[in-house]
């Protein structure tokens, strides 16, 4: 296995909590050879940066960004030593090497687990294209009931469990209620989705559909949660009318 | 690390696990039947707590409700995963279901988006502990145990998580 340090899959913008100081670090990414990329299962890295914590100041990489698709092809970022970072030298050594995996793997044997449904990658995209439109008619529909401020997010590269939010002010209850009933009303005639989540309005009403999760705040509520800020990384999806 | 498994049960101790600014608490009641003995992930409880950063809007001894999102005592899923973190912890809500913090700490179980707690789940950064259908990346897990029923330990974080 060759082990690359790979500083262009993750643009210093998209890395969330870590890049606050100075210096550059590489991240050490095995590249499996592609026959046995087959059969492997990487038993990787990821390690999510608590927030708000900063480990070392990078010593931990959040990955979560490119991983999706990054991992089709059988890659793996290991949370191993950052070379460059002076801090992570002396660092603690929760961080695991590179010998560690290499003994696991001849103590254990390689494949450990395999999913048994992760869909191709045209698939994947196709389900995204179908929640995306589902998406954008909840943002129309909420627009029409004179939602403020409405975001669609792209979150499926930060969360696993959802691809798409939805994020909404209303100016009083009734109003989330409104908006409440229109967005499920369309999901059940046009989509055939029936929503979990909040039934009564809610000062923070969220609706799930799966794949999308509605959030419909008041003024007040929003600005506490601050849920955009969260999901800063998040891309904007761009909304064919104004908000 | 705890050797015991119990379930949260009334003069149960947790942790919090989000940023309402409580530090430790104590169980006095679990929502459900009346005398409902024990609390599981997902599960809201009374508390009163115990202690708590000064000066902020939860105080020590005030008695309010919460939801427990991890505990010592294993999930189990249907399809065999078992889960178990290493302290029990819970994070407070109000009477709609509505997180009082504004965020979430730790690994958080996809259990709680079944229950409708989904807005916990939004609000936790760690995601919640990926499944192996859902999960978009892989955690590292260093394999402990490789136990008699050709299952392995594997220890996540502060989780173990028996495969």
């Amino acid at each position: 296995m060759e082990i690359k340090s790979a500083l262009l899959l993750l643009p210093n913008s998209s890395l969330p909590f870590t890049t606050s100081s100075g210096p550059l670090f590489s991240v050490h990414r095995r590249h499996l050879n592609p026959p046995e990329a087959q059969k492997l299962l990487p038993l990787p890295a990821t390690k999510l940066n608590s927030w708000p914590v900063d480990h070392n100041g990078g010593g931990y990489v959040s990955s979560s960004l490119q991983m999706g698709r990054s991992l089709k092809h059988q890659l793996s970022i290991s949370p191993g030593p950052s070379v460059f970072s002076p801090m992570a030298l002396g660092s603690d050594t929760s961080v695991d090497t590179d010998d560690m995996f290499d003994d696991l793997f001849k103590k254990y044997g390689k494949v450990v687990f395999r999913s048994s449904d992760q869909k191709s990658a045209t698939a994947d995209i196709d389900d995204d294209a179908e929640s995306l439109s589902f998406a954008v008619a909840a943002a129309k529909v909420a627009s029409e009931v004179k939602a403020g401020d409405i975001r669609v997010l792209f979150v499926k590269p930060l969360v696993y469990w959802t691809r798409f939010f939805i994020i909404a002010t209303a100016f009083s209850r009734p109003q989330i209620d409104a908006i409440g009933t229109k967005i499920r009303d369309m999901a059940e005639k046009q989509f055939g989705r029936v929503a979990a989540g909040d039934s009564k309005p809610n000062s923070w009403t969220l609706l799930d559909f799966g794949d999308v999760v509605v959030h419909i705040f008041l003024p007040p509520q929003r600005a506490f949660y601050n849920l955009e800020e969260f999901y800063g990384n998040a891309t904007l999806i761009e909304l064919p009318f104004e908000s | 690390n705890r050797l015991q498994n119990d379930m949260i049960q009334p003069q149960s101790h947790l942790n919090v696990a989000d940023n309402s600014r409580a530090r430790e608490l104590m169980c006095i009641r679990i929502i459900g039947a009346s005398n409902r003995q024990y609390a599981h992930i997902g599960d809201v409880i009374i508390i009163v707590i115990k202690e708590a950063v000064p000066n902020m809007p939860l105080e020590r001894s005030k008695v309010v409700r919460f939801v427990v999102v991890r505990t010592c005592k294993e999930l189990k899923r249907d399809n065999g995963m078992i889960i178990r973190y290493d302290d029990n912890a819970a994070v407070v809500i109000d009477q709609e279901r509505n997180c009082k913090g504004t965020r979430i700490f730790g690994a958080i179980a996809r259990e709680l988006r079944q229950l409708h707690f989904t807005k916990i789940v939004s609000l936790a950064l760690e995601g919640a502990l990926p499944g192996m259908k859902e999960q978009k990346w892989i955690h590292e897990g260093l394999i402990t145990d490789s136990l008699p029923n050709g299952m392995f330990r594997v220890r996540l974080d502060n989780e173990d998580l028996i495969l």
